[in-house]
């Protein structure tokens, strides 16, 4: 700390400063606040579930579960229930995370203008990502069901007037639109503070040039905000995979995943088969399988996005 | 530039501040927690943990208060939680931290489960030392906590399930007695729907369903039995009821479960629970309704709702545990319950319940005969399959039979 | 021209307010919700039958600590957004702007870390935090969030687009990459940092999983977790539950309105005089 009060520009550096300030040392020394942390209330704790996805371990009797080997694993992998809600975790993905990083953009570019009550847009905007799940999934209930204008407004688009969350055929939709108007505001708000970077003077050399609004947004703002998209899509894509208390809410006083199953998820599965049916070895087991899909989804997701390094 | 300099600098002592002050307030509540400094004065202390309502809470905390009188060793804490959900997701944990609860209060819905995995301690070889008079529950209650013969739980309520009519609708379809059976709900709900409501809320969900199938005469016999010729004819009548079209889920009307459906004067009929009164008294006070028993299909029969106290495998003074247990079945706390709407276990009180909640009368013979749910071992499990696959059928258009669905779910649970 | 403009400012508009409306519906049901009876719930009636009663009995009951819940919510936030302001940047520009080794092996935890739900390592948390002793206060609600993997990432991503020349430009006067960073850096990144400090608000905030397992003691609640424990047994009581929301939203509302003023544009390109 000392070494930067001193203004003086001193040409003579001492080998400790050196080593001090190398990439290394600091490296290492801000990254070490996190790690520690991380190793105490994150590995340790993750370390000991992963422990378990090797047992037969009943929660009510830890102390005296069994080593099994693979055989969660493989119970997992001969259970056509869990390729359904890989299937369906998938689907969910696919639908919702386009949608809501191109919506997220273009909100943030409408609030982003020199307009009057801004501030107020940008609130409102943000406010559904806020509000509890259980309040928005109410509301979506209400008006997705049969008869209602949604439902025959979406009608005219080919889709059944049925209520959607009952009806096994449109269930997960229905997921994917709750999800994709929750997470929409933290698009926003990830990409707004990422237009303020885009440095002004490209857009006036732009339109010296005589480019037009699509194509500044197009040449400028899309290239400049690529490493936040990187982030929104791959952030998006592995909350896609834990959604859960929407799914919840639906199933509120049925069974998880409600109806008949149609909304099942990689979470939910683990969800029920870990904590719900007590069997924490097994729903340990899935949880792993399903960190190894979202793995490779990630890295392809880096691969063909985060070129920057 | 200097300035933000100095804003971290800010930034970091303030931090440091309210680390230092959060670690202070915690030494405090751990010294106020610690066990072994109450062993020292000679008083053991005892956790009760549960899930309800405020009211409930301060009943509990009355009889804490209490205590004493009775057992001037004990010393009796209560620990509530949010919700039932909450308490399953914490107490894994909570065992393995050694700060579980010493007793819980459960319901018989999904009891079974956790007797069978071995969660809850016998009490058979600690009712003698601890004092505890058994006799004092109504019989066919205490059994519903018996277990490969083993006594499970203290009962503290029991009320069986009931149908519920609304009045109005009723009268207004020109109906004269009411229904006794299930062919006479069937055709009253016939002439009960018309383009305002239905004639009957049959909410596909393990409790209802299985008031169908005890009142044929079946049961799930503890996973054994679920495909029985019993529970097939009990679950024909519910998909009748459906094809037919007077009946709805309430999922298909959009609300949560049969009570809501009821007091939005969307169905005339419903099974039912004692939570109905509670619930109608806000939800919807102009309406008129009657309970009555489960209807029959073939015999009388419908399940008892129970809860009881269970003392857990880890109590560390288990005998205590069950006195404190048995101590809150006194007159007392029983009798605010019994004003609270729930029937005591104590078989003296029952009468009084019916007293305080006269509208319930009609269904006092059915305390005679009904039983506990019966579900196989992997309670949870269970439940969500039955409702998946009839919901398949219902609402998902698998057109499977009953006998399909129950001899699918039967194979699962051998 | 002018009058080009004014179509296309009309229609920006329209559109800005439909897209509003659409997004502040199911707050606005939630809010009128929150001040009708019961049964009045699922319909619409008119403002002679609403009711404060349901803010009332949260404000009324002593069963229910209300103040208490707020206070206990605004100090663990608190302490959690403070150390995600100084711990996650840190480490966001080691990742970002530094280059060592083990480097990619950190970015790797980081990402990986996301991907597994925290109800998996709930329970060994929860252990972690008794053996501490720090059931039912605020270090056991805080200590493990000082950290979040999700704004790690999120922060290396924008300290990827700060120009090199910056912090060369730093060093030429003699600061070390320690000082160029809380010096230059952090100052530049405003609005990435505004941007975190809403989420870990509004992410902690509404935080239900955790405080309401770590704590038991209604003294100890959170206003969440309080919130949610007034309930009735056996049904929910749906008007009395959207007060609760409504009670929780606020302050996020009022907090984002606030900070979200603070963002300015253009930064990075005339930042570097200043």
């Amino acid at each position: 700390m000392a070494a930067y009060e001193n203004k003086v520009n001193r040409k003579k550096q001492s080998w400790i400063r050196t080593i001090v300030d190398s990439d290394f040392a600091v490296g290492w020394l801000f990254a070490l606040p996190f790690l520690v942390l991380w190793v105490w209330w994150f590995l340790y704790p993750f370390l000991q579930s992963f422990i378990r996805s090797f047992q037969d371990a009943n929660f009510a009797s830890l102390d005296q579960a069994k080593f099994i080997g693979f055989q969660n694993y493989v119970n997992i992998l001969k259970d056509h229930e869990f390729y359904r809600a890989v299937l369906h975790s998938l689907e969910i993905v696919v639908i919702a995370v386009p949608v809501q990083t191109i919506l997220g953009l273009l909100m943030a570019i409408l609030v982003n203008q020199k307009i009057k009550g801004k501030g107020i847009f940008r609130t409102v905007f943000f406010i559904p990502y806020i509000t509890s799940q259980i309040a928005v999934t109410t509301v979506f209930m209400m008006l997705f069901k049969q008869g209602t204008f949604v439902t025959k407004f979406f009608g005219l688009f080919g889709f059944g007037n049925v209520t959607w969350y009952a009806d096994t055929h449109y269930a997960l939709l229905f997921v994917a639109i709750l999800f994709i108007f929750q997470q929409c505001g933290f698009s926003m708000i990830v990409y707004l503070s990422a237009l303020q970077e885009v440095p002004k003077d490209l857009y006036e050399a732009g339109q010296m040039d005589g480019a037009s609004k699509w194509e500044q947004f197009r040449y400028i703002t899309v290239p400049y905000v690529k490493p936040i998209t990187f982030f929104v899509v791959s952030v998006s894509t592995i909350l896609g995979f834990q959604i859960y208390d929407q799914i919840a809410a639906i199933s509120r006083y049925g069974a998880l995943g409600s109806p008949a199953g149609a909304t099942n998820t990689v979470v939910t599965y683990f969800y029920q088969n870990g904590i719900r049916y007590m069997n924490i070895g097994y729903g340990s087991a899935a949880v792993v399988l399903f960190f190894f899909i979202i793995m490779i989804i990630t890295f392809l997701q880096k691969k063909l996005l985060d070129d920057k390094e | 530039m200097k300035k933000l300099g100095k804003l971290t600098g800010m930034l970091v002592l303030s931090f440091i501040l309210i680390v230092s002050l959060a670690a202070c307030g915690n030494s405090n509540s751990a010294s106020s927690g610690d066990q072994t400094s109450t062993k020292s004065d000679k008083k053991t202390t005892i956790t009760f943990g549960f899930w309800g309502t405020a009211q409930d809470l301060k009943v509990y905390q009355e009889a804490a208060a209490s205590i004493s009188q009775k057992y001037p060793n004990i010393e009796l804490k209560i620990k509530q939680y949010p919700s039932s959900d909450q308490f399953w997701n914490t107490l894994p944990g909570e065992i393995a931290a050694g700060v579980a609860p010493d007793f819980i209060k459960i319901t018989n819905e999904g009891a079974y489960e956790y007797i069978k995995k071995g969660l809850f301690t016998p009490l058979d070889d600690l009712i003698k030392p601890a004092g505890v008079d058994m006799s004092i529950y109504t019989p066919s209650v205490t059994d519903v906590w018996k277990v490969d013969g083993k006594q499970y739980g203290i009962p503290n309520s029991s009320t069986p399930a009931m149908f519920f009519i609304n009045e109005d609708m009723w009268k207004k379809a020109g109906l004269g007695a009411y229904p006794t059976t299930w062919d006479e709900v069937e055709a009253a709900a016939k002439k009960l729907t018309n383009k305002d409501h239905y004639g009957i809320a049959i909410n596909i969900d393990a409790y209802h369903i299985t008031n169908y199938v005890k009142s044929y005469g079946g049961g799930w016999g503890n996973g054994k039995t679920i495909n029985s010729d019993q529970n097939v004819q009990a679950l024909q009548k519910i998909f009748d009821m459906y094809k037919e079209g007077v009946a709805v889920t309430p999922k298909s009307l959009g609300y949560g479960w049969d009570g809501e459906v009821f007091s939005n004067k969307k169905a005339a009929m419903t099974t039912g629970g004692y939570w109905y009164k509670g619930f109608l008294k806000d939800a919807a006070p102009d309406l008129k309704y009657v309970a009555l028993p489960v209807p029959k299909g073939t015999t009388n029969g419908s399940t008892m709702i129970s809860d009881a106290y269970v003392v857990l495998k880890d109590a560390k003074d288990k005998q205590a545990a069950l006195q404190a247990a048995a101590y809150l079945t006194n007159e007392k706390t029983q009798t605010d319950f019994i004003k609270l709407g729930n029937n005591s276990a104590v078989a003296s009180l029952t009468s009084k319940f019916f007293e305080e909640n006269p509208e319930f009368k009609a269904v006092e013979p059915a305390l005679q005969y009904s039983t506990d749910f019966g579900y196989p071992e992997e309670t949870k499990k269970f439940k969500d399959e039955l409702v998946n696959e009839i919901e398949a059928s219902v609402l998902g258009g698998s057109n499977k039979s009953p006998k399909e669905v129950l001899d699918g779910i039967q194979q699962q649970f051998k | 021209m002018k009058a080009k403009k004014g179509i296309f400012l009309f229609g920006n508009y329209t559109l800005i307010i439909i897209v509003g409306l659409l997004f502040a519906l199911p707050f606005l049901y939630t809010l009128y919700t929150s001040f009708v009876t019961m049964q009045d719930v699922n319909k619409i009636v008119g403002i002679s039958h609403w009711t404060f009663s349901n803010y009332k009995t949260f404000f009324t009951n002593d069963a229910y600590n209300v103040p208490k819940w707020l206070l206990n919510t605004v100090i663990m936030t608190g302490i959690v957004i403070v150390g995600n302001l100084i711990i996650n940047p840190m480490a966001a520009f080691a990742l970002a702007k530094l280059d060592f080794a083990g480097k990619k092996l950190i970015y790797w935890i980081v990402v990986a870390t996301m991907m597994v739900p925290y109800h998996m390592i709930l329970i060994p948390v929860y252990v972690n935090v008794a053996h501490l002793g720090w059931l039912n206060s605020f270090a056991g609600l805080t200590v493990p969030f000082l950290y979040q993997c999700l704004y790690i990432f999120m922060l290396r991503q924008f300290f990827i687009s700060v120009p090199n020349e910056f912090i060369e430009a730093a060093r030429l006067d003699g600061l070390t990459k320690v000082g160029a960073f809380w010096r230059i850096v952090y100052p530049l990144a405003k609005s990435p940092l505004i941007t975190m400090s809403i989420l870990a608000f509004s992410g902690t905030w509404n935080s239900y999983l955790i405080p309401s397992t770590l704590t038991s003691d209604p003294a100890k609640y959170v206003l969440v977790v309080g919130l949610n424990s007034v309930k009735d047994m056996f049904f929910e009581n749906t008007p009395l539950i959207m007060a609760g929301v409504v009670l929780t939203t606020i302050p996020i509302l009022v907090f984002f309105f606030i900070f979200q003023k603070q963002y300015i544009e253009g930064v990075s390109s005339s930042g570097v005089k200043g």
